[in-house]
């Protein structure tokens, strides 16, 4: 699937999870520059991107993910239902 | 054994270092590594046999058997088996810590008695022990098929009672790959002698004066009550973080670069900052193998989506996340020991979590963190925390939940006790000294001096100086067999 399509999709999740219509995420995205983005909302946010691309993070990945470039790679990596 | 007694600076210490770095081991094929491997094992089931040489036994069986269990998750591929073993780390894992730690707590509720004693660190090594089987689990990390190494990352002397918790990540590939370096060493020397000045030269004494107000919280005056729980506040923070950084030295003396475990936790301005500086290993392994996965199993999924279909959006998402964070708090008071003091602390951090978190106050609080300058609010939100915290360790230190209340009563006038009493002014004065500089030490200062001193050779000498002075003090402390106890050896 393109890079471009999993970002745009992305960033509907992040709009939607932390009510923000202002966020445009890129690789460089993380939970410093995203200030609602903490351990409480943490999982809301991957459980939703499971959800829209329909695939599973291991709990390793859960943990593991520094920012949106990391996030993508793995959905990359993963091959998911969306469309091209 | 305890690092600040005699037995283990001028014994243990040196007879373990004479071995593992003894020249005969550069003429082995492999550098010495097994050897040296094996030194360390060896000395870490004496170090720790040493007290109570029948929970050797203990600890050596939990590694066969989680040993065992990682062989099999690296053997089997099927879901189904991989669930059973999963089972079987828990239960294992799990039900020792119950049988010794809880068992007589539970059996307490029920109006029984049971008394077991509590192996040493048997909660360290527990949750490292779990660490590799779950990354395991979870194909983080590769299985490890040599039961020596696997059984050093454990049992290894300078975390294995007190942390920091060590996870098998983290020193995975230094078990065998590992370089001990001059640079290393000195740091490991530097830290581990700053660690014991910590112990011995603070937090010891502190420890008299904390000691006396809680013995007795009864006759306590207000100004005493408040001067007592000011010292344990202190004399803990001193105590453990002294006791990881001569952990974290000793390991990077034999070439380990354990994690850090504590980052000035007293100077946050909120209880979520406080708990990214305060003992972190615990924080982040309840995170990532507790927090994270139960806000995201099965259960806590659907909770969230039903919640959303009945609060609403914004409201219900919240749900499943403030109730994993209940069973974390619960978990950390419990963690701590088997004890309503531990679970009531856990539930006033679980408040004041929530607290911060529903209200956005947390966040606000650490934007401020970030920045420069003097601010009121800083004051205002440092006031909050160091509140709470006074209060929080009244529930930790005092003996029974009754006690703990009738101390923080008396810290609030709530009692017919006096105001102040001759021994107020009696501890206030042997302590005029000791009282700044301690807090004094809980914040940057030390290091921001050090990096006021631009030339590396004037700041390498002081350095030099303060080591050999803190070194000493605190060797004629021990040597004159000063009040010594450790808390966290009770976890």
């Amino acid at each position: 699937m393109m890079e471009e399509k999993i970002y745009e999709t992305l960033n509907e999740i992040f709009r939607d999870v932390f009510d923000d219509d202002e966020i445009v995420v890129d690789a460089k995205t993380n939970s410093d520059t995203i200030e609602d983005w903490d351990s409480l909302e943490h999982i809301n946010l991957v459980v939703a991107i499971e959800k829209a691309f329909g695939l599973k993070f291991s709990m390793d990945e859960v943990t593991g993910m520094k920012d949106v470039g990391e996030m993508v790679e793995i959905i990359k990596a993963r091959g998911t239902k969306l469309e091209d | 054994m305890v690092f600040s007694s005699n037995i283990f600076l001028f014994v243990f210490l040196p007879v373990t270092l004479l071995f593992y770095f003894n020249p005969f081991t550069k003429k082995c094929k492999d550098g010495g590594r097994t050897f040296k491997n094996i030194v360390l094992l060896i000395a870490s089931l004496v170090f720790y046999g040493w007290g109570e040489p029948r929970f050797v036994f203990i600890m050596m069986a939990s590694i066969v058997l989680n040993y065992l269990i990682g062989r099999g998750l690296g053997k089997y591929e099927a879901k189904s088996i991989r669930r059973w073993l999963l089972a079987a780390l828990l239960v294992l894992n799990i039900g020792l810590l119950f049988v010794f730690k809880y068992l007589g707590f539970v059996a307490g509720i029920f109006g029984g008695a049971i008394s077991i004693a509590l192996p040493l660190g048997i909660s360290f090594y527990t949750f490292q022990i779990l660490s590799y089987g779950l990354d395991v689990y979870f194909n983080k990390d590769k299985v490890q098929k040599n039961i020596l190494l696997l059984g050093l990352y454990i049992s290894m002397f300078p975390q294995l009672v007190a942390g920091p918790i060590v996870r098998y990540g983290d020193v995975s590939e230094e078990l065998l790959n590992r370089k001990e370096t001059s640079a290393d060493i000195t740091y490991g020397v530097r830290r581990f002698v700053y660690g014991l000045g910590k112990k011995v030269l603070l937090a010891n004494f502190l420890a008299i004066i904390a000691d006396y107000a809680f013995l007795s919280p009864g006759t306590n005056s207000v100004m005493t009550s408040w001067l007592g729980t000011i010292c344990y506040t202190l004399q803990i923070y001193f105590d453990f973080s002294g006791y990881s950084d001569m952990a974290i030295g000793l390991g990077r003396i034999f070439g380990f670069h354990f994690p850090e475990n504590f980052d000035y936790p007293y100077v946050s301005l909120s209880f979520t900052e406080y708990w990214r500086r305060w003992h972190m290993t615990l924080g982040s392994w309840m995170r990532d193998y507790l927090f994270y996965p139960l806000q995201k199993s099965e259960g806590f999924v659907h909770l969230g989506g039903w919640a959303r279909g009945i609060l609403g959006k914004k409201k219900g998402k919240y749900v499943p996340a403030i109730l994993s964070l209940l069973v974390l708090w619960l978990a950390m008071g419990f963690w701590h020991g088997a004890n309503w003091n531990f679970v009531l602390w856990g539930l006033l951090f679980f408040v004041l979590m929530s607290f911060e978190s529903l209200s956005g106050m947390g966040k606000k609080a650490l934007r401020t963190t970030g920045e420069k300058g003097f601010q009121a609010k800083k004051i205002a939100y440092h006031i909050y925390v160091v509140f709470f915290l006074l209060i929080a360790y009244v529930l930790f230190r005092a003996d029974s939940l009754p006690l703990a209340f009738r101390y923080i009563g008396n810290m609030f006038g709530g009692t017919t006790n006096s105001f102040v009493d001759q021994d107020f002014w009696k501890y206030l004065k042997n302590i005029r000294f000791l009282l700044p500089a301690a807090i004094l030490l809980c914040t940057p200062f030390a290091r921001w001096i050090s990096g006021k001193i631009k030339k590396p050779l004037v700041r390498d000498i002081g350095r030099g100086v303060a080591i050999l002075a803190i070194f000493v003090l605190s060797v004629l402390s021990i040597v004159t067999e000063f009040y010594n106890p450790f808390i966290y050896f009770n976890f």
